[in-house]
């Protein structure tokens, strides 16, 4: 597991806080403005130094020691075991408190952009907890970034709290990505509660071309759903928030947090979906991530995957049978029936993904999207162990 | 477009199968339809890094004034769709009016960091653009392995020959010029 953020040693910084950190390739290719980029000169990079190289005007430097900057000009060192932060990057750059996060990591899995700390619901396994604090600032903040992300970029998700508490901030920003990244496929976690309110969905008509809302619905019934986001009317404002999207021709998925209460209905919310949502694109039934809010409510919340096998199958035959495109995230192989085992991603992102001991023997592994890296004995399924392959033939 | 191709690949097929079973039928217009979801998820492949950018750094070194306009191939090696035909009496002042608004599955404009360096109506590049485009050259050359000598933007011969070397393995005229085709097959872009 890694880190997103560091304290770091740095001198003189005065430029922007974003930059994109430059190798030799990012300098031939001229897509960004010097001024907007930090030349990688650490060793590892392997780049020659180039007096006339240095004399341009980049934003600063990335060195191992301060001595290797041009002298008078900005840089920053960072630690030699923490942030890993490599040419492509986007790092922020922070002087007040020494602090150095990568906000853009190229070839990365799960590239997010954090629109707001704010949210409207409450829920019980928030991974995230929400902060009810004035962050507009981030509206224009990831204008910037988006400009420092690479064209080829496959995917990108737009998450917080809530995106569409920033309203038009929150169009402001599709449109940058539309303009900046238009072969990206972008995704929006919200809960659909906004869409009639500050942020109507026909505010989002065709912004980006290649867009998805990722809106999670727990129940067929509204007092659970209700319960698990903390929050009264939620259930009827995200149904009538799914067909606002619907209605505004944007394309939706539906994410299940696979909670206990939740599998209890899952068969139930499965027939729910399909009778009352068939132009959902996409439902992902996804595994609890044993962080934040979750933590405090592990009795209430938790439930083996091993547990689960038969409201998951019996949930996934349905909709799959139906033609709905349904996926499993955050659950090992080695939890999961074999017949589930195709709708498996591999969604943990890469620099949160974790493997046991128990893992080291498996023959799936490579196949496997393992563990959260946060995780702990309470929050690991019994079922755990390596798969030999030729056992499950064996055994047909 | 791809949405396109797979309808009218669609059609075809149909009509192929219409001489078969129903049957047959059922099961192109299903495949139809699953080829025409998958579109959505489809990436394009990025277009050459310099389409249609007048290339004022090509004739370097050399006495034709129209050198710059021989190439207009992608060296790049990713395949593209709809690349604008390279019309060489084209200066930037006077490039295609913007085409309707790009479809989604369209190649993408590329927006304003591929604009033009300098004011477009220049044609020649100024000694601080052209030392510019010299280190950019250099550095991707020593980044893919060739030894251009110091990164310094002066076009010496250890620069001449590492680009000559690089033309030659990359299918180019080894004629150690900054050439649009060079550019693109280096990842240089034009810009800003």
């Amino acid at each position: 597991m890694h880190a997103l953020d560091t304290k770091a040693a740095m001198g003189g910084w005065s430029g922007p806080t974003l930059v994109k950190v430059a190798g030799l390739s990012d300098f031939a290719a001229g897509q960004l403005p010097i001024e907007r980029m930090a030349l990688d000169l650490r060793m590892q990079a392997g780049a020659p130094t180039s007096s006339a190289l240095a004399a341009l005007p980049w934003a600063g430097f990335l060195v191992d020691e301060p001595e290797q900057a041009p002298n008078g000009r900005p840089w920053v060192a960072l630690p030699p075991d923490g942030l890993a932060v490599a040419a492509g990057d986007a790092i922020e750059v922070r002087p007040e408190t020494h602090k150095v996060a990568r906000r853009y990591r190229r070839g990365g899995n799960n590239n997010i952009l954090f629109a707001t700390e704010r949210c409207n619901s409450f829920c019980v396994m928030c991974s995230q907890p929400p902060r009810d604090i004035q962050d507009d600032w981030r509206v224009q903040h990831l204008c910037d970034l988006v400009e420092l992300i690479d064209r080829d970029t496959s995917q990108l998700t737009i998450t917080g709290g809530e995106p569409t508490l920033l309203g038009q901030g929150l169009r402001r920003v599709i449109e940058h990505c539309a303009a900046h990244l238009p072969q990206t496929h972008i995704q929006v976690l919200s809960n659909g509660r906004n869409f009639g309110k500050e942020a109507p969905a026909s505010t989002f008509v065709a912004p980006h071309p290649s867009l998805i809302w990722a809106v999670p619905l727990y129940a067929d019934h509204y007092a659970l759903h209700d319960y698990i986001v903390q929050s009264s009317g939620a259930f009827a404002e995200t149904v009538r928030g799914l067909y606002a999207l619907e209605e505004a021709k944007q394309r939706i998925e539906i994410r299940v947090v696979l909670v206990k209460p939740v599998v209890a209905r899952l068969p139930e919310l499965a027939r729910f979906i399909y009778r009352n949502f068939p132009f959902i694109e996409h439902i992902a039934l996804m595994g609890t991530e044993p962080t934040g809010f979750a933590k405090a409510h592990r009795d209430e919340l938790w439930i083996d995957p091993a547990d689960m096998q038969a409201e998951l199958t019996e949930a996934v035959e349905f909709l799959s049978a139906r033609d709905l495109r349904v996926s499993l995230y955050n659950l090992p192989l080695c939890t999961l029936p074999k017949p589930l085992w195709p709708f498996a991603k591999r969604s943990i992102s890469d620099w949160k993904q974790h493997y046991l001991p128990a893992c080291e023997a498996c023959e799936v592994r490579t196949r496997c999207g393992g563990l959260f890296a946060w995780v702990t004995p309470e929050w690991t399924s019994r079922s755990i162990m390596p798969i030999k392959e030729t056992y499950s033939c064996a055994s047909h | 477009m791809r949405k396109s191709l797979a309808l009218t690949g669609a059609a075809l097929a149909a009509a192929q199968g219409a001489a078969h079973s129903a049957d047959r039928a059922a099961t192109t217009a299903h495949l139809t339809d699953m080829a025409i979801r998958d579109a959505d998820f489809t990436v394009t492949l990025a277009a050459p890094l310099n389409v249609n950018i007048h290339n004022m750094y090509a004739s370097h070194a050399s006495h034709s004034s129209h050198a710059s306009h021989a190439s207009h191939s992608s060296g790049s090696g990713g395949s593209y769709r709809a690349a604008p035909v390279y019309t060489p009496s084209y200066t930037p002042a006077y490039r295609p009016a913007p085409a309707p608004a790009p479809a989604p599955s369209t190649m993408p404009d590329l927006g304003p960091s591929v604009a033009p360096l300098v004011s477009p109506n220049a044609t020649r590049a100024t000694g601080d653009q052209l030392k510019m485009m010299i280190m950019r050259v250099q550095a991707a050359l020593y980044s893919k392995g060739y030894d251009p000598g110091a990164i310094d933007g002066v076009m010496t011969s250890e620069t001449k020959l590492a680009l000559a070397k690089f033309q030659g393995a990359h299918g180019l005229p080894a004629n150690s010029k900054m050439t649009t085709a060079t550019l693109n097959a280096l990842g240089v872009a034009l810009g800003p």
